[in-house]
């Protein structure tokens, strides 16, 4: 019982990436897939920063009377991951935008479809 | 000269040769920004090759030493690697400003367009220069970033569509590594390469660095199209633009193939030999991708879709040598890994020169062209050989060295794989070039080789395979000696 509470956020993280990951394979629609990969990116996030949380730790700045810190470290490093998931989503974006431009569409079907009308 | 700081300079030269080129107003300005900056870059990684010490160079960033600080690690493996992507992008660079003109794109874009490969050079270095797997993280999507707004760039309809599944697809594979990454960093602490692979074989729990070691692979494989993770790659390379398909399809897979060799072999080491190992996994995989690569080959239409499918069927190849886990197997996938890159940087630059001098690359442009267009017909006939692998080529060396790897271990279904997809390669290259001696098709327009720029271009990615073929001894001994920074013998 006590491994289930210690690891929650573990199963948290992994529940929301098999969501994100279903999402992206399971949708026809392009925009879905790209929510799909943003949540997937998300979970790893949480996995990150839940990491770095001691029981009892308090914020790494540096108090009288503190001994227990939570870890920086994994917060830094997904800080740059967050910057990078922003940007993949963003170019995402942009790129559906030309799609939608090209095919008047961002569901698959009715793409494949027009790609072999021509 | 004082060299000490030429580590840096590898990546900080194409970083900085990107910002100046989104300065610069006119096409023309832009590409003189990126040939200087693209010469500096290989002076660099050259003379970064030549001076290195056999046992290694090291570069502390800001000078907080490792494995706090962020460490750059040369050895043998990854400088020969810095040069040949350095020389890759330095062999297309002549060609593009004619191609990008001959495909049309407004000359506003231009400048960012050399921005975008630019980015993708330092990307690409930064992946092979540094000892940080975070870092190594952070350049793996520089580099893919910046790939997927290359693609997106290309002149067809479907180059958006193409780049967004590969920005899917590259996206998840970069989560998986990330995955990856967390399980090392929860179980040692620590980020810097060198120092995981001292205390990973402390660490208890084994079954969490198997799965550290399988979502690491995931990711990687799926960033360099090892069957059946390739959906994304055959669009991909028919439809980014001429000017920067050769240098994409040359460099970008090798270079994910180095992570994971590097990863697999340095930091996970005995690890990824035990009973769970993945290794035969990824040999079943790589025959797969062999045999599947192939066939598809066999049948496509068109010289980009010929070698796109031709391209999964090659990283097959590379990674049946590279899953042996001998140090013949090693030795044998890097040299091909080189044959290859030079190669289908060749072929898919003379697809390039297609576009200039017919008009595409399509089954109509292709039939009979030789003697309207003899350089090229030259330059497609021996880099053919060279992939099919014709003797005295650098493909012959390699499929030899290869097979020698296999049968030393006993492999005997991948030795026949290979051997199969060997025949289906002669049969595809063969029907490429009796296309291309056909008769010519009815009312065709006139075609014409393409300009001189884009010739040398092919000749210059042409000219070092021939080398590595007829050298073939000197070439194996860099292979076995780089092989042994990895494995020792």
């Amino acid at each position: 019982m006590h491994a289930l509470f210690a690891h929650l956020h573990y199963y948290a993280a992994v529940l929301i990436m098999l969501a994100g990951l279903y999402t992206v394979i399971a949708h026809g629609n392009l925009v879905r897939k790209l929510i799909g990969m943003s949540i997937f990116q998300s979970s790893v996030f949480i996995l990150y920063i839940s990491m770095g949380y001691r029981f009892g730790g308090s914020a790494p700045i540096l108090q009288e009377g503190v001994s227990t810190y939570a870890s920086p470290l994994p917060h830094v490093l997904i800080l740059t991951a967050i910057v990078v998931g922003i940007s993949t989503t963003a170019l995402g974006l942009a790129l559906l935008r030309l799609i939608h431009q090209a095919y008047g569409s961002v569901e698959e079907s009715s793409i494949e479809a027009s790609e072999t009308h021509q | 000269m004082n060299t000490d700081h030429l580590p840096i300079l590898q990546v900080l030269l194409p970083l900085l040769g990107a910002v100046l080129c989104v300065l610069t107003r006119t096409p023309r300005a832009a590409w003189v920004v990126q040939l200087l900056t693209l010469l500096g870059s290989f002076a660099v990684a050259l003379t970064l090759f030549l001076v290195m010490p056999p046992e290694g160079l090291g570069y502390a960033l800001g000078g907080w030493a490792p494995p706090l600080g962020i460490h750059y690690a040369l050895d043998p493996l990854n400088s020969a690697f810095l040069v040949l992507v350095s020389g890759c992008a330095l062999a297309a660079a002549p060609a593009a400003g004619r191609l990008l003109t001959v495909e049309a794109m407004p000359a506003a874009r231009i400048p960012l367009y050399y921005a975008c490969l630019l980015l993708n050079l330092a990307g690409l270095l930064g992946i092979l220069i540094t000892g940080d797997i975070f870092n190594l993280f952070v350049f793996m999507e520089i580099a893919s970033l910046s790939a997927y707004t290359l693609v997106a760039l290309g002149r067809g309809r479907a180059a958006p569509l193409a780049a967004f599944r590969y920005l899917v697809a590259g996206t998840l594979g970069a989560t998986f590594f990330l995955i990856g990454i967390a399980y090392l960093y929860a179980m040692t602490g620590t980020l810097n390469l060198a120092d995981l692979a001292q205390r990973l074989p402390e660490t208890t729990s084994r079954r969490t660095v198997i799965m550290a070691f399988a979502f690491i692979t995931l990711g990687c494989a799926t960033k360099f199209a090892l069957f059946p993770l390739h959906a994304w790659l055959p669009a991909v390379y028919r439809q980014a633009p001429a000017a920067c398909v050769a240098f994409l399809a040359a460099t970008s897979s090798k270079v994910y193939i180095y992570v994971w060799l590097r990863i697999a072999y340095s930091v996970f080491g005995e690890t990824m030999r035990s009973p769970w190992g993945l290794l035969p996994i990824l040999g079943v995989a790589a025959i797969g991708a062999l045999l599947f690569g192939s066939v598809l080959a066999l049948r496509s239409r068109g010289l980009r879709e010929l070698l796109a499918y031709s391209s999964i069927a090659q990283v097959g190849y590379i990674m049946l040598a590279l899953s042996l886990g001998t140090p013949q197997g090693i030795a044998a996938g890097l040299l091909y890994m080189f044959h290859h890159a030079l190669i289908k940087g060749t072929l898919f630059m003379a697809a390039a020169g297609f576009l200039q001098g017919a008009g595409g690359s399509g089954p109509r442009q292709l039939q009979g062209a030789a003697r309207e267009m003899p350089w090229s017909f030259a330059t497609i006939f021996l880099a053919c050989l060279a992939l099919f692998g014709f003797p005295l080529s650098s493909g012959f060396l390699s499929k030899w060295q290869l097979l020698r790897g296999l049968m030393e271990h006993g492999f005997w279904l991948g030795t026949a794989a290979a051997v199969t997809a060997s025949l289906l390669g002669a049969a595809y290259c063969w029907k490429l070039l009796r296309c291309l001696l056909d008769q010519p098709p009815d009312n065709i327009a006139p075609r014409r080789d393409p300009p001189a720029a884009t010739l040398l271009a092919c000749w210059l990615l042409l000219l070092p395979s021939l080398a590595i073929g007829l050298f073939g001894a000197r070439a194996f001994d860099w292979a076995q000696s780089a092989a042994a920074v990895l494995v020792s013998p």
